[in-house]
């Protein structure tokens, strides 16, 4: 089912569209709830695979994590002599 | 013995519920990539509203769908239940679209209509999903307390901060 990403929206039921502070506010509470190992690793995330999902549609997410997930099993069901 | 799929299409799956009419929340991998986390997932959680008009709505596609107990060892091809989808439990089934776990209630007695609150709403014109929000999706993987749902917790976080990023005109 092919999605435009223009049509798809998302909306918060309770705010529509939150404030910047607001966003500041909840990252800073979210970040100091971490102990100091999880705030080390949210430092050291590789962004970029992120972006690149954020940019397609909420379907095509979907249909990409299902796709990695098929050719994932298929390596382990079906190893390559030269994999091994 | 049936042969499902070990991994959900999650696509297809999300258009038999709503299809159907179900009520749901998506928690769980799912609810992670669709708010923009590159994870994997190989199954479709899910939190039903436990009316037993959305039990039987789901229960008549879960049958349609040849749902049986993931993990029986015996194989006996058990089926759920109307009384187990409208109880408190977390169900684990095998479907013809592969792997759907209905959840009664998550994260100490939260059911459909606790969570709903903390949705976000993701509409494409034709689907309308209730997806639960990231800061809920953070604080119910770290209240867990199991390891494979802390590792994913910097991915959610690192998410959550860049769509909190000001966008670029």
């Amino acid at each position: 089912m092919a999605v435009d990403p223009a049509e798809v929206t998302v909306v918060a039921p309770n705010e529509a569209e939150p404030k910047a502070d607001t966003c500041s506010a909840l990252m800073a509470q979210i970040l100091a709830s971490l102990d100091p190992e999880l705030q080390q690793a949210v430092a050291e995330v590789d962004r970029s695979l992120i972006r690149l999902s954020l940019a397609q549609s909420p379907r095509d997410r979907l249909r990409s994590a299902s796709n990695m997930m098929r050719s994932l099993m298929r390596f382990g069901r079906d190893p390559s002599p030269a994999g091994r | 013995m049936t042969h499902h799929p070990p991994a959900a299409d999650l696509n297809a799956l999300l258009g038999e519920l709503v299809g159907a009419g179900v009520e749901f929340v998506i928690v769980g991998g799912a609810a992670a990539v669709l708010q923009g986390a590159p994870v994997a997932t190989l199954d479709l959680d899910i939190v039903h509203r436990r009316t037993p008009e959305n039990v039987a709505r789901l229960l008549a596609v879960l049958e349609r769908l040849d749902a049986t107990m993931r993990y029986d060892l015996a194989y006996r091809n058990l089926r759920p239940t109307a009384e187990m989808l409208g109880g408190r439990g977390q169900i684990n089934l095998s479907t013809s679209l592969g792997p759907l776990d209905p959840l009664c209630e998550i994260d100490e007695g939260l059911g459909y209509e606790e969570l709903l609150a903390h949705t976000d709403q993701i509409t494409d014109g034709s689907i309308s999903l209730h997806v639960l929000d990231l800061p809920t999706l953070i604080s119910v993987k770290l209240k867990t307390g199991r390891a494979k749902d802390r590792m994913v917790v910097p991915l959610l976080v690192a998410t959550l901060q860049e769509r909190s990023e000001p966008k670029e005109p």
